[in-house]
């Protein structure tokens, strides 16, 4: 019964620190640098939008260089990691009024851990457009946590694994954020 | 089994100890002051059983102590996270970190019990240079926009000190807590 504490108290810290610290705070960051990615048109126009591309750059950019990832998403020796992260990324802008400066209405994107795929999801038009965090992604229909979006945003959902510090129980940590633009009218 | 008094008294000349049963009499020592009086509720009124408890909390004691020493250290580990994200996302709305949002960081350390030895804020197009200045949103060019920042910290107490009492190593006088991010500036100029 001792040891059963002593183990658990010493998984559950590190467990924490992971996930509730490390991939949550960095998710969150990773989503403020998404978001800020304004193409240059729509932000001269006093209507900032999303720039799609730049977007996902900046998102893998920050995940890399915050949870300490190499340029192919896999742990740098010594991380809390033991494979490459999953990551649904959603970028929406509520119009196309922008998309030939590359800010889409909605993209959607997948990490499997190797590659980055580019998902449909049936997106809503306009404001507020509201989008469900799962664990199987972001989506339109329904999931554990809501989101609403009154401005341009992004959603994220991430999943990884820690190393374990005791045991052979995989430990897999699953995290949600968001951000949206947010400006001045006048 | 129910709860039973022992004397242990220390055998002349080793270091063993012998357990007799309180209702029974002593018949090798005539000094009950020599004696010391435990009641062990769990242990057997059997010689021999002391000396197998007092080997099996030896281990114990290092199981609970090295648990305790890791669990400090990530608790430790934790709150310097905590205190970096706040700063990071300080220097991410302004730019950089002025020196009135270090010295708060500083004094949000050591209330903590943790001493700031080192802060790198930099941009990875000027590595090694502080940013005195803030930095511009930049989409065009994100690099020229982020912001680097790393706090070294010095802990009040040295942890794994458990390690010393068997003869091993405790960490070293330069053992150093370094945590760190990167964001990307949101400061426009006005």
């Amino acid at each position: 019964m001792l040891m059963l504490i002593i183990t658990a108290s010493i998984e559950i810290t590190d467990t924490v620190t992971v996930a509730d610290i490390d991939v949550q705070e960095n998710l969150a960051s990773a989503c403020k640098a998404a978001a800020s990615q304004i193409s240059d048109a729509s932000q001269a126009n006093a209507t900032p939008r999303i720039k799609d591309a730049n977007a996902v750059n900046a998102f893998e950019s920050s995940l890399e260089y915050n949870l300490r990832l190499d340029n192919t998403m896999t742990p740098l020796p010594n991380t809390h990691y033991l494979n490459p992260p999953q990551f649904w990324l959603l970028i929406y802008n509520g119009d196309s009024d922008f998309a030939s400066d590359g800010a889409n209405l909605v993209d959607y994107y997948y990490f499997d851990g190797t590659n980055l795929n580019t998902e449909s999801i049936s997106a809503p038009s306009g404001f507020p457009a509201v989008f469900y965090a799962s664990t199987t992604g972001v989506n339109t229909s329904g999931g554990a946590y809501q989101v609403t979006l009154n401005t341009p945003g992004v959603v994220a959902v991430i999943q990884i694994q820690k190393k374990n510090v005791l045991g052979d129980v995989p430990v897999v940590t699953q995290r949600w954020a968001a951000a949206r633009i947010v400006w001045k009218s006048s | 089994m129910g709860n039973h008094t022992f004397h242990l008294r220390r055998v002349s000349g080793n270091c063993n100890l012998v357990a007799y049963p309180d209702d029974t009499e002593c018949s090798q020592c005539n000094d009950k002051q020599d004696h010391k009086h435990y009641r062990i509720g769990f242990l057997r009124d059997e010689r021999g059983t002391i000396i197998d408890f007092l080997i099996t909390s030896i281990l114990l004691f290092f199981f609970i102590f090295a648990g305790t020493d890791y669990f400090t250290t990530i608790c430790q580990y934790q709150i310097a996270e905590h205190i970096m994200h706040y700063y990071l996302e300080r220097a991410r709305v302004e730019g950089y970190l002025p020196d009135t949002d270090q010295s708060d960081m500083i004094t949000q350390y050591a209330s903590a019990q943790m001493n700031v030895t080192n802060i790198s804020c930099t941009n990875p197009d000027n590595p090694g240079v502080q940013l005195t200045a803030p930095l511009q949103r930049n989409t065009d060019n994100p690099n020229a926009s982020e912001i680097d920042l790393i706090i070294t910290i010095k802990p009040y107490y040295q942890p794994f000190t458990t390690g010393l009492l068997i003869g091993g190593n405790a960490a070293p006088s330069t053992y150093r807590i370094k945590v760190g991010g990167s964001v990307l500036s949101e400061y426009v100029s006005t």
